[in-house]
């Protein structure tokens, strides 16, 4: 199976699970249209909240003119504002994603999509990008739940590409000139460069981080691959590289450190950036895992 | 503690090839199994401090090379079937089952099968032969066949009416044995007699034991034993006497009313039987026309082969022979007394009979000639194409003619010339004889041989059929009449002297358009059933010298074993 089609993907049943779940951020800077993330700046929202000094620029149907009546000085009232978040879907499509069965693909996508759905529920608006080695965005972003079904379209569109470089595509993203807002990285994040060579690009991006790793159990336990047994050659799907190996119990033991360190590594990237790190079991539900994600109904990045 | 199949050597160097070999697979295993995976990040850096096995890299994996060996090594054991009793090894077991007349009594026949099908299972398959003696020897389990195959193979087999032929087994083994290094142990079957210089003529490498099918002995039976034809006593000579043996064992007497005798669709009354003896009937004068004639015993026994019994009648008629005119006197009285001669005129005669100055006839001819009219005295012709085998049969020729008889010497001194005889091969059959020989003044004429000369010519030229005085199973044909018969014998003499002739079983046959007949049992060991003697025997098997449990067992069971062990350390991980 490479990818899911467009009806697995947009499954209503899903999609109307998701609906209880909110996504925000801590912090967000203000730059675009009314919506339902809190900004720091104060606004022409709903809810009062201050009042300031007029400046030169200040909208006049917000001066206090009560106040100006009785101290002669003009004041404009504060209100609480909300802005919508650009959320933009940044997913995997290198050949590790497409080689298992299942493959991660259906579960970075199915994740993406839902993602993609609480965003689009809350106003956010929602881009989608796709990367191996290089840079793939899709066009027509999304603002809406019922936009949904073009996200689902161009997620169904989506093809295995070539091998992961996310270092590059990172830098690539950090050139471009986007609002800022929320990026969410999908991928198994099996980069032949190395955690540190995403450390150092992510770095360079300007928005807020989650990070969507997927995995299953037998990358830490190999063991539960029945394939992985006695004297074996190991080819690297995305580089045709290939290792010998003979099945050992020191052997595994070392794998399984070597994969932890790259586990922890990546939850301390996370914790650098002051980000979200959510692993998704590709082989378990995705709902039960997003609702375990989303526990107190809504997830703060 | 030998080994059945292997030498020492081989086996110690299969030990050590062995242990070689798996240490060198060990090293050379160096095909993986492919299997893609999401990325060798990981495995690349778990392997940078655990290299994977290479060709010629140090040896690690002793565990696993330590069972595989230790696996071999017990198969390779069992391969060459370890004994732990040397004398075992040195033995070779010949099963005999006999499937003759004399097993054939009640179910001995089917018990006898089951002891050999228990008893085959004990003895290796290296160390045994199983033989079936029936109507032929056969072979029906070889050295190293599979003891399986034997059951379906004694399925086949009943026994039949013939003679036993253990004893010709016994004898085959018994060869085979003088330039055997082992022991050879011949077991027997059935309750068939053994003659007791078989025993003795054994090689002393070989010996036979007898297995009985039970210890009862109720035998009882009747048979006809002999039933043979020979010259009447009358002299008639279209005519023979028959005598009939019968014995019995636990039975009653048998009388002539219980028998019934048949020649062609005629029934003899008992009443022309002549009793001789307690045992022998003779039935006089019966005419030899070629009819078959059956004997049977009426009543019930325990076996019915020979209570019935047959031969083919000779067909004996009268030799038509023409005389010439100037035949000698000297000859007519020989030919006037032989009741087989009858003369007749030419055109109805078979044989001429010529004198000096006759005519020559195309009839195979008796001619006396002057001395000037040939070298030799004697002269026979004999057709048929001169090769080897009608050599032999000329020379038979002239001994049956009784020309050995003659004082050729005297005659010789008498007429003052060299008497000698020559053969000679043409279209028609011929003797020739000088005049002098046959004539009154020389004592040839006064031989007894004289009479003897001229009916043995007279019997050669007419080519008289041949005929037997019995046909036993078992037993070689013999010319008829003790031999004492004048009849041209050249082909029943060629079958004598061939052991092929010998057939085991009864019945019917037909060897030539001239020679059919029938051959009875008449045995006597099988009617009355004589028991071995010399030879140990006993009803049930010995006790197996090779326990089911035997060494190979646990040898395989260890090896089962080891391989649970590889199977359990493997599923552990702690092997690769």
């Amino acid at each position: 199976m490479a990818r899911l089609t467009f009806d697995e993907l947009f499954d209503s049943e899903f999609l109307s699970a998701l609906e209880v779940f909110d996504l925000r951020i801590k912090r967000f800077i203000r730059q675009g249209r009314h919506g339902e993330q809190l900004s720091h700046d104060r606004g022409f929202g709903q809810e009062f909240k201050d009042f300031k000094a007029y400046v030169p620029g200040d909208d006049l149907r917000a001066v206090n003119w009560s106040i100006y009546q009785r101290l002669g000085r003009l004041f404009v009232h504060v209100f609480e504002e909300y802005q919508d978040l650009p959320v933009y879907l940044l997913v995997d499509l290198s050949k590790s994603m497409f080689l298992e069965d299942p493959p991660r693909i259906v579960a970075g996508l199915r994740t993406a999509l839902a993602l993609g759905a609480i965003a689009a529920g809350q106003h956010d608006i929602v881009s989608l990008f796709s990367f191996s080695d290089n840079l793939d965005m899709q066009t027509k972003p999304i603002s809406s739940k019922g936009q949904l079904i073009i996200l689902a379209r161009q997620m169904a569109e989506l093809d295995e590409l070539d091998r992961t470089n996310l270092s590059d595509v990172l830098d690539e993203l950090s050139h471009q000139k986007l609002r800022r807002g929320l990026l969410v990285i999908v991928s198994d994040f099996f980069d032949p460069s190395g955690i540190e060579a995403i450390d150092d690009a992510i770095r360079k991006v300007r928005h807020k981080i989650l990070l969507i790793q997927l995995t299953k159990e037998e990358d830490a336990d190999p063991e539960l691959n029945p394939e992985i047994v006695g004297d074996l050659r190991l080819v690297d799907c995305e580089l045709d590289d290939a290792i010998d190996v003979t099945i050992e119990p020191q052997v595994i033991r070392e794998y399984k450190r070597i994969y932890g360190t790259f586990n922890e590594a990546l939850i301390e990237l996370a914790d650098s950036l002051g980000s979200g790190l959510v692993q998704i079991d590709c082989e378990k539900d995705i709902l039960d895992q997003l609702s375990l994600m989303f526990q107190t109904r809504n997830l703060l990045v | 503690m030998n080994l059945l199949n292997l030498s020492p050597l081989f086996f110690g160097a299969g030990l050590a090839g062995l242990a070689v070999g798996l240490y060198l697979l060990q090293q050379l295993r160096i095909r993986y199994t492919r299997v893609p995976v999401p990325t060798t990040l990981f495995w690349a850096e778990a392997v940078r401090d655990a290299p994977v096995r290479v060709f010629r890299q140090r040896f690690k994996h002793w565990l696993a090379w330590l069972l595989a060996v230790l696996i071999c090594w017990l198969l390779w054991l069992g391969f060459a079937d370890l004994r732990t009793d040397r004398s075992e090894t040195a033995n070779f077991y010949a099963l005999v089952l006999d499937g003759s007349a004399q097993n054939a009594v009640g179910d001995d026949f089917e018990v006898s099968k089951q002891q050999l099908l228990n008893d085959v299972r004990s003895y290796p398959k290296q160390q045994r032969e199983v033989y079936y003696a029936g109507e032929h020897n056969l072979k029906l389990l070889a050295y190293d066949e599979e003891t399986r195959v034997l059951k379906q193979r004694l399925d086949d087999q009943t026994p039949v009416s013939a003679r036993s032929s253990v004893e010709d087994q016994l004898r085959l083994l018994a060869r085979d044995a003088v330039n055997a290094e082992n022991q050879v142990h011949a077991i027997v079957y059935g309750r068939t007699a053994i003659p007791s210089e078989v025993i003795d003529d054994l090689p002393e490498n070989m010996s036979v034991e007898q297995r009985l099918p039970d210890d009862e002995d109720n035998f009882s039976n009747r048979g006809i034993v002999a039933l043979g034809v020979g010259e009447p006593l009358s002299g008639a000579w279209d005519k023979v006497d028959v005598l009939i043996r019968v014995l019995r064992t636990n039975a009653d007497e048998v009388t002539a009313e219980d028998l019934t005798i048949t020649v062609g669709d005629q029934t003899i009354s008992s009443d022309e039987l002549t009793g001789v003896g307690d045992s022998d009937f003779l039935l006089d004068d019966v005419l030899a026309d070629g009819s078959e004639l059956q004997v049977s015993i009426s009543g019930e026994d325990d076996l019915e082969f020979d209570n019935e019994a047959s031969l083919v009648l000779p067909i004996r008629t009268q030799i038509p022979i023409y005389l010439g005119n100037n035949v000698p006197e000297s000859i007519l009285p020989a030919i006037n007394a032989d009741t087989a001669l009858i003369v007749v005129p030419e055109s109805e005669a078979k044989v001429a009979v010529l004198g000096p100055g006759d005519s020559p006839s195309t009839l195979p001819t008796f001619h006396v000639v002057d001395e000037s009219a040939q070298e030799q005295a004697f002269e026979i012709w004999y057709v048929g194409p001169q090769d080897e085998n009608s050599e032999r049969a000329l020379d038979r020729t002239i001994e049956r003619l009784g020309i050995e008889h003659i004082d050729a010497t005297a005659i010789a001194q008498e007429i003052e010339r060299q008497i000698t005889v020559r053969l000679r091969f043409g279209d028609q059959r011929i003797v020739s004889v000088w005049l002098p020989v046959v004539e009154d003044e020389f004592n040839f004429r006064e031989s007894i041989s004289f009479p003897l000369f001229i009916s043995k010519s007279m019997r050669y030229l007419a080519d008289e059929a041949p005929w037997y005085a019995y046909l036993a199973a078992g037993r070689q044909a013999i010319e008829q009449s003790a031999g004492t018969s004048l009849a041209d014998t050249d082909a029943l003499s060629e079958l004598a002297v061939g052991t092929y002739f010998v057939r085991n079983a009864t019945g019917e046959f037909e060897l030539t358009d001239e020679l059919p007949g029938v051959i009875s049992l008449l045995d006597k060991t099988s009617t009355i059933r004589s028991s071995s003697e010399n030879i140990g025997s006993e009803t049930v098997a010995t006790t197996s010298p090779y326990p089911l449990w035997e060494l190979i067992t646990w040898l395989m069971l260890l090896a089962l074993a080891l391989v649970v062990s590889e199977w359990y350390i493997y599923q552990r991980r702690l092997m690769p």
